[in-house]
């Protein structure tokens, strides 16, 4: 054997060798997934809607906006609920009652509690539940949309509240409830193919730093002497440090010998003399149902108008210093995303249906103040939207507040019938629960409003 | 087996000793380095001469350069805070001052207490580290608070120094506290501890403040640059808001 055969040999070897090696794991985890198969009940994809027969819920809800279920809608469930029923039978304990007898919660299944976990949810099909969160599943499709944990960046003087921040939030069938962390805003709902989805809202961020102090008290006699002053200057070299240093003077702020800006605040208040002094009496009230910082067609209807890009920005615009990419977006599925700031001329969003058994609840979150200080009381008001063409039931949407945060006991209250709920957390705040009561019919949502007092 | 002793046997002999020896140093090594990596060392301390911390971060920080930081001077009530600066003092008529200051700057301040019916003046020193980065519009709003409390003047005026070390505090470690702007938390530090590293460790400093009982000549007083200070700018107080009145939700969704 020649050396050239031998090199090439020996290399070759060591390929097929490492190659062996990194497919073990993957050969091992076919064979134990094949073994596994023999026991697990795979789902099978309900029969898809007939146009005809079950048409589309309009834009306005006139049509299909009750949430009894129409003639062809009980026959499309029926025929799914056979299936289920039969499943149901086997050991494994597959799906979600969805055609359960609850009359509150026409066809999901019923709340039973509920409770937070540390951890990860097992993802066993004996749970009933797919745990396919709404942010996973669009990030897989497309970088550009939001929960994107990359680009979230944050800042010490900044409180946030939204988003699915660390772990991933997940529910399994015993609404046991994991990955929450703090500042965590999100709903779950199931779905009448079986899932329990969960849905993260945007980030609000707030401008609220809150300082601290540590002193240290020196006896200057003793201080002298111990640490001998004298020797220390000497050391220390400051002249010397300022000369040698030439960038020094480069960068040097130069003090202000007069101060205009006193003098021009006095100028004016003469001018007003106190005639147009009540126009700066701030803003209590509106007699508008909605608050003026969330009179967002957003808010009201659901809908994104492009005419409100400015105001919808103007809360992100303090952020922006730390990180340049965030934007409030509003996004829909299968559908490119819509940056506030982009410029994109996008007049619209009137709204998205589709036929696809994908759902998409759409929950958005607005505060009342991009920047408070301790004491002061912040508004949220949490919009959220079914999304896609079917009904989604048992909605619950959940606030777990940071420790920044304290809840302003009774502000609490919802546009639809709801359950509120509040427990202690971790950050000596409360975790807030809103358990919809009804399903929602497509392309209908609720508003969610309660306050918070920044300590 | 002829192949074995060809140089090609040799060459791969010696590659696997000198991978067997650079994993045992790398071994051996590793308590070592990693204890010199946790090692602290900090080029600033507290100790050094009013405003050389200062100077020295805006050297290192591109963007204090030009900045001016709104900073609140809050006395205890009862007191009185001056401006100390272009050869003589403000008017002084209340408790607290709002001003911008820059770094590299050294700002000095005069305060008239009482202590214990007997009435003192001490000549606070202020100096920034760091900055905030407010939205703009909101800068005015949201000064760093500056808090003399009357421990302080106190311990000052009984003859002692005392450095004051205002951190910004993290806000997922922060535990909750009264909304008061005179209830600044501070505690001291232990003998040997620096304030400025101590206060690093918690969160980004941004100001020091040093009060001492010797009160300036009038010779020191007079000069341009009395006592070794600059003239900040006099900025107006931040606006007290109103709570926001609750109006009841209806339902105005679709």
């Amino acid at each position: 054997m020649t050396k050239t055969n031998f090199a090439t040999s020996c290399i070759a070897a060591s390929l097929v060798l490492i190659t062996a090696l990194n497919s073990l794991p993957t050969l091992v985890a076919q064979v134990l997934d094949d073994q596994s198969s023999a026991n697990v009940i795979r789902l099978q994809t309900l029969p898809t809607r007939d146009a005809k027969t079950m048409p589309m819920p309009s834009v306005d809800g006139k049509k299909g906006s009750k949430s009894e279920l129409s003639q062809a809608e009980k026959e499309f469930f029926n025929d799914a609920s056979a299936r289920v029923a039969a499943r149901r039978d086997t050991p494994s304990g597959v799906y979600l009652d969805f055609l359960g007898d609850g009359k509150a919660n026409q066809g999901f299944a019923k709340r039973t509690g509920f409770a937070f976990r540390d951890g990860e949810m097992e993802n066993k099909i004996s749970n009933g539940v797919f745990p396919v969160p709404l942010g996973r599943q669009l990030r897989q499709k497309d970088p550009r949309y939001r929960h994107n944990k990359k680009r979230l960046t944050r800042s010490d003087e900044y409180i946030y509240d939204g988003s699915d921040r660390e772990a991933r939030v997940q529910v399994d069938g015993d609404w046991n409830i994991y990955g929450m962390d703090t500042e965590d805003t999100f709903g779950h709902f199931d779905t009448l193919d079986g899932k329990r989805l969960v849905s993260p809202s945007n980030r609000v961020d707030i401008y609220s730093p809150r300082f601290s102090a540590v002193r240290r008290v020196d006896n200057l006699q003793k201080a002298e002497y111990s640490s001998q002053v004298t020797q220390m200057k000497r050391k220390e070299g400051t002249v010397l440090s300022r000369a040698s240093d030439a960038s020094s003077s480069t960068k040097q702020n130069v003090a202000v010998d007069t101060n205009e800006a006193t003098l021009k605040a006095v100028g004016f208040r003469d001018q007003t003399r106190g005639v147009l002094s009540d126009n700066v009496l701030h803003l209590r009230a509106s007699r508008e149902a909605f608050q003026p910082y969330e009179n967002f067609e957003l808010i009201r209807w659901g809908k994104h108008s492009n005419s409100e890009t400015a105001r919808l920005e103007a809360g992100m615009q303090a952020a922006k210093v730390w990180q340049d990419n965030l934007g409030l977006q509003v996004f829909g599925k299968k559908i490119q995303p819509i940056i506030v700031n982009d410029t994109v001329a996008l007049q619209q969003i009137v709204t998205i249906e589709t036929d696809d058994d994908n759902a998409i609840l759409r929950v958005t979150k607005v505060a009342s103040r991009i920047a408070a200080r301790p004491g002061e009381e912040v508004e949220f008001t949490i919009r959220f939207d079914n999304l896609s063409a079917r009904k989604v039931g048992n909605v619950t949407l959940i606030d777990n507040l940071t420790n920044r945060l304290q809840y302003v006991k009774g502000s609490a209250e919802c546009s639809l019938d709801a359950k509120f709920i509040n427990t202690d957390n971790d950050a000596t705040s409360l975790t807030l629960r809103w358990e919809i009561d009804k399903p929602l019919a497509p392309g209908k949502g609720g508003v969610i409003r309660f306050k918070c007092r920044v300590r | 087996m002829a192949y074995l002793k060809s140089p090609i046997s040799l060459w791969l002999k010696f590659a696997l000793l000198l991978v067997t020896l650079l994993s045992q140093c790398w071994v051996c090594t590793g308590d070592t380095a990693q204890a010199q990596l946790t090692r602290d060392h900090q080029l600033l301390n507290s100790k050094m001469p009013p405003g050389i911390v200062s100077q020295r971060k805006l050297m290192g920080n591109a963007r204090l350069v030009g900045h001016t930081q709104p900073v609140r001077i809050i006395a205890p009530d009862g007191s009185r805070v001056a401006i100390v600066a272009g050869g003589g003092t403000t008017e002084a008529n209340k408790s607290r001052v709002t001003v911008g200051v820059q770094a590299g700057l050294l700002y000095r301040f005069r305060v008239d207490f009482v202590d214990i019916e007997t009435p003192r003046t001490v000549y606070p020193s202020v100096e920034i580290v760091d900055r905030l980065y407010t939205p703009k519009g909101l800068e005015n709003q949201f000064p760093v608070p500056v808090v003399i409390t009357e421990n302080d003047l106190a311990q000052a005026s009984g003859g002692k120094m005392v450095t004051k070390v205002i951190y910004l505090e993290r806000s997922e470690s922060t535990v909750p506290r009264r909304p008061i702007e005179t209830d600044q938390p501070w505690f001291d530090v232990r003998g040997g501890e620096d304030p400025l590293h101590v206060a690093s460790s918690l969160g980004r400093p941004l100001a020091i403040l040093r009060i001492g009982s010797r009160v300036p000549t009038a010779g020191e007083l007079a000069g341009p640059s009395a006592f070794d200070s600059s003239r900040p700018v006099v900025l107006p107080d931040p606006v007290e808001r109103l709570p926001s009145q609750t109006i009841k939700l209806t339902d105005q969704t679709r």
